[in-house]
């Protein structure tokens, strides 16, 4: 038979899987340490992706002057001046990911709770008819000897 | 104003119900108007320019997120580069990449907005831009509007690559484009100004918008204008550069006035949609269709004024 407080329970299930529930119910499967973490990783690679797409840039750009100037350049204040600008730029990046995605968890965690607070309420119904079903009678699996 | 308002409050349940058809539409005719006007600026590779193939792309887009609608015009954007020389397409490929991994991880909805900076830019309203982009999206918006603004030149320097090397088969000569588009950048001070400006303005407008007061919303796009106006004029004078004042004051007020109309239609977009779900348990497969409960005000409202008597 079916219930209507049922459906509409698993019509709000279905909404919210169909919408932030495909980015926001993988999220729940990780401590929010762990999911800040490993998106903090991922940034800190994609960030360095870019610093060094724009030092190739950069270093295509003053090919002429590199290969004109090969033996007079200073290559140890040039190394420390890259790296500087390289710690700098990876730590704004690793700050502007352990904020958003620590933001992006507690905003998912208030949804989550919701949705499984729904998917509890929806397992109890069933449950109740399923006891209908068996008027009264409740069969436990620990007491069924395979 | 009551008239208004319940026209939107019909817009809206109109666009709740048939969302599953209009939006689709929307995101297609957007598509093919993006890529159009990117072909028409950009138009070097032939095949992109054909209306049945761009037709057949933007029927796709229509079931596609925003995200990759922004990823296939960025797509368009390479391959035309690619087409005008291979330095100049690998520069381009770069930039994207750069964009991506700096930024459009984090908030991939707002790359969608770096290619309509160009669109803009060409007609005519882009100092329209940062007002509505304060009012719209907020202080997320600046980095897409500034890499917009850095697609834009890049399209400007590819035009004039493009008509050198259509002049010039010399192979030494060929491998100036990617100097030339960089040189563009460096020491661009109008692009510099233009940053700082849309940072402020967009960063400003939003500030004001969000604030509690009663009409601050308007508040916000009037000091967005001004400012907008204030500041140009102040670069243009410190920096040294040229900035049409006419340009400037009449994109002001094109964006306030757009502005204020986006303003009345947000509450349209805001539609809760009607959803089409399916989903089983043990005894049966569900095809719910479920509507939102609209409230729609009524035209014909009688109100009854009630007067108390004066005694003489």
């Amino acid at each position: 038979m079916v219930r209507e407080e049922n459906v509409k329970l698993m019509t709000k299930l279905a909404i919210y899987e169909k919408h932030n529930g495909k980015t926001e119910i993988p999220m729940s499967g990780y401590y929010k340490s762990d999911y800040v973490r490993m998106n903090c990783l991922k940034t800190v690679v994609a960030a360095t992706v870019a610093f060094a797409l724009v030092a190739a840039m950069i270093i295509t750009y003053k090919m002429d002057y590199i290969l004109m100037n090969v033996f007079k350049i200073d290559y140890k204040s040039f190394g420390m001046g890259v790296a500087l600008i390289y710690a700098v730029w990876i730590f704004v990046m690793w700050l502007a990911a352990r904020i958003v995605y620590s933001i992006r968890y507690e905003k998912a965690r208030k949804h989550i709770i919701e949705y499984n607070h729904n998917l509890k309420k929806l397992q109890e119904e069933s449950q109740k008819e399923m006891y209908k079903a068996m008027k009264g009678v409740v069969i436990n699996d620990d007491f069924i000897d395979f | 104003m009551t008239t208004l308002l319940t026209f939107r409050d019909a817009i809206k349940s109109f666009l709740g119900r048939f969302d599953y058809v209009l939006t689709p539409i929307a995101k297609g005719l957007f598509a093919f108007c993006m890529f159009l006007l990117l072909n028409s600026r950009m138009g070097y590779f032939s095949a992109l320019d054909n209306t049945v193939i761009l037709l057949g792309i933007a029927f796709v887009c229509a079931f596609l997120p925003i995200e990759f609608i922004a990823g296939i015009g960025y797509v368009f954007f390479v391959l035309h580069s690619v087409k005008v020389s291979i330095d100049v397409g690998i520069l381009a490929l770069a930039l994207v990449l750069i964009f991506y991994c700096a930024y459009m991880r984090f908030a991939p909805k707002t790359g969608i907005i770096a290619l309509i900076i160009p669109v803009c830019y060409s007609m005519e309203i882009i100092y329209a831009i940062p007002i509505l982009l304060g009012v719209l999206v907020g202080p997320t918006a600046i980095v897409p509007a500034i890499f917009g603004i850095i697609l834009y030149s890049f399209q400007t320097g590819l035009m004039d690559v493009s008509n050198m090397l259509s002049t010039v088969t010399d192979e030494e000569e060929a491998v100036q484009g990617y100097q030339y588009i960089i040189d563009l950048f460096v020491d661009n001070k109008i692009m510099l100004l233009m940053f700082v400006v849309f940072a402020c303005v967009i960063t400003i407008t939003y500030v004001i918008y969000r604030l509690s007061f009663a009409h601050s919303w308007i508040v916000a796009m009037v000091v967005g204008g001004i400012l907008n106006v204030v500041l140009f004029l102040v670069g243009s004078v410190t920096m040294v550069v040229d900035v049409e004042l006419s340009s400037v004051l009449g994109g002001s007020l094109v964006g306030v006035l757009l502005a204020v109309i986006v303003q009345f239609c947000k509450g349209i977009v805001d539609y809760q949609q009607t959803e089409h779900l399916q989903f089983e348990d043990d005894e049966y497969y569900y095809y719910v269709k479920a509507v939102p409960k609209m409230t729609v005000s009524e035209v014909n409202k009688s109100v009854k004024h009630i007067n108390s008597k004066t005694h003489n």
